[in-house]
């Protein structure tokens, strides 16, 4: 393809920005709203009132017990935690762009790769990897241990070492520098983040640039990193290594009761789709991220950032749907991930003080029903 | 006698039919610069469709030759997130890489056996008398990565159509 020099390039990405500017910011209430987000989100310590859109807080709380998703997907506003916030995806990719031209401007007779590699110093920086770096190893820990936990009924010793020998092998790969991610180097300016194993067996997360951006509430990253590390483990994956364990039969047949799964795709299993596998990585997350909620909980100052920090674990769920046919199935529905799985989880109810009865409902869990 | 005549010909054609139907058109022109003249012979009904889908997000790309006015649509949480433009020749560019990119993945498929795949792409090229479609899988791919620099080279095309 023939593509211009330098002169060209600087142009490509002013006309990029502006263009993706213009329509984010149509979206997203205004260019002023947008800096004032991204201030309180690199001070991560503004206090935005969960009720801004004019929802009281005893009312907010009321209608997440009764409508997680509604609550968590129909509403606009960025809010605060004490760790930070969740920008859209779109925020995260404006940002990035942002760098990419700032470095264009000091730096015009280097070439794409020294570019490139200059985007990677500022927006990996040493700070963000050890902070992502400390909740992966926080969110390692807690998997194995809620592994172990398990009776021997429903998950044996031999298995549970295999899962834990599986969780340590996975290697959270962050750049610098960027030959780590040669073969997708369009992740540097995404939100994605993934857990893979390649064909040399190695078994990586990756995570895109925009995704450092956007989601720097730690409750996110907490039910996001907990979430791609439960791949590893997933029904499909030991599946794939002909490992059967009783708890994971137990779990999908429970999801299966409750219609979070059809009959139809529990059959599909994990050929098609891997719709199973992230039904169980969105259950393992949940519950990882209602352990790091506790462990906050004594640092609230108020309900309003326990409320807001429940709301962020699971706020970037919202919007996901393949466009490959084959893969319409491939992610449940955002509404069962948010409300059916998380939602829905005893313990967040009880952190929430939603009403008793109200919405009560069993909640699957390695026995079965509960 | 005749009758008999004209029905194993009939015969005969259907089997063609059914045959020419059945193969892709891979099977069928065995070099690149074959392929892409099918679709330069019809290139207002051409289009260029690439999805894939990475973690919970869904990308996609699509190119399409409507009347004299070729254009790129880029997508973001399915909405169309940019729209572009194109002269003639960037539309042939871009059939000309989209098909030598899905011929490289044809040919050496990126698939998954033991796992699920994370990382699925499907290339689309058609026209009103073709489709050639590759899919894969990003994580199966060799360490050359072909899919994730064909990605990159597009976007990058886009933009720099953005400024013109």
């Amino acid at each position: 393809m023939h593509f211009p020099k330098y002169t060209a390039r600087l142009s490509v990405v002013v006309a990029s920005l502006v263009f993706i500017c213009s329509i984010a910011f149509q979206n997203l209430s205004g260019l002023l709203a947008f800096k004032k987000n991204i201030q309180s989100r690199e001070t991560s310590s503004s206090q935005e009132p969960a009720g801004e859109a004019g929802l009281k807080l005893p009312n907010l709380v009321e209608q997440l017990c009764s409508n997680f998703y509604q609550v968590v997907c129909k509403r606009t506003e960025v809010l605060s935690d004490p760790t930070g916030t969740v920008q859209s995806d779109i925020k995260g990719e404006v940002e990035a762009l942002r760098l990419y031209e700032m470095i264009l401007h000091e730096h015009p007779s280097w070439s794409n790769e020294q570019v490139d590699e200059e985007l990677v110093n500022r927006i990996y920086t040493p700070r963000r990897k050890k902070m992502l770096l400390e909740s992966y190893e926080w969110v390692r820990k807690r998997i194995i241990r809620f592994i172990e936990k398990q009776s021997e009924r429903e998950i044996s010793g031999p298995i549970k070492k295999e899962i834990a020998r599986r969780l340590n092998a996975i290697v959270l790969e962050l750049p610098p520098p960027v030959s780590l991610y040669a073969n997708e180097p369009d992740l540097f300016t995404k939100n994605d983040v993934y857990y893979e194993s390649l064909p040399d067996h190695k078994t990586v997360i990756r995570v895109g640039g925009a995704y450092l951006l956007s989601a720097k509430s730690w409750f996110n990253r907490v039910f996001t990193l907990a979430h791609e590390m439960s791949h590893a483990i997933d029904p499909c994956e030991l599946e794939a290594s002909n490992i059967k364990v009783p708890g994971y039969e137990k779990l999908l047949s429970c999801f299966q009761e409750q219609s979070p799964v059809s009959h139809e795709q529990l059959k599909k299993g994990c050929n098609k789709s891997n719709f199973i596998g992230e039904m169980f990585s969105d259950w393992i997350a949940t519950h990882i991220a209602v352990q790091a909620v506790e462990l906050y909980t004594s640092k609230f100052k108020n309900q309003e950032e326990l409320v807001n920090s429940i709301i962020n674990s699971v706020k970037d769920l919202c919007s996901q749907e393949s466009w490959i046919e084959t893969r319409s199935e491939s992610h449940p529905d955002a509404k069962v991930r948010i409300e059916n799985i998380f939602g829905t989880n005893p313990r967040i109810q009880e952190l929430l003080s939603c009403p008793i009865g109200k919405k009560k409902k069993d909640y699957c869990t390695f026995e079965g029903k509960r | 006698m005749m009758q008999l005549r004209i029905g194993k010909g009939l015969i005969l054609v259907l089997v063609l039919f059914v045959a020419r139907c059945s193969s892709s058109p891979r099977d069928r022109f065995t070099n690149q610069d074959e392929l892409l003249s099918v679709y330069m012979e019809d290139i207002k009904t051409a289009s260029v469709d690439i999805i894939f889908d990475r973690g919970h997000n869904s990308h996609r790309i699509y190119a399409n030759h409507k009347s004299d006015s070729p254009e790129i649509l880029i997508f973001h949480d399915r909405q169309v997130f940019k729209s572009l433009k194109i002269d003639e020749l960037q539309f042939k560019d871009l059939l000309s890489k989209s098909l030598q990119t899905a011929g490289t993945l044809h040919r050496k498929p990126a698939i998954k056996e033991n796992s699920p795949c994370r990382t699925p792409f499907v290339i689309t090229v058609k026209n009103s008398r073709e489709t050639f479609s590759v899919e894969g899988c990003r994580g199966a791919e060799e360490a050359g990565g072909v899919f994730g620099k064909f990605i990159a080279e597009i976007e990058y095309l886009a933009s720099s159509i953005a400024i013109h």
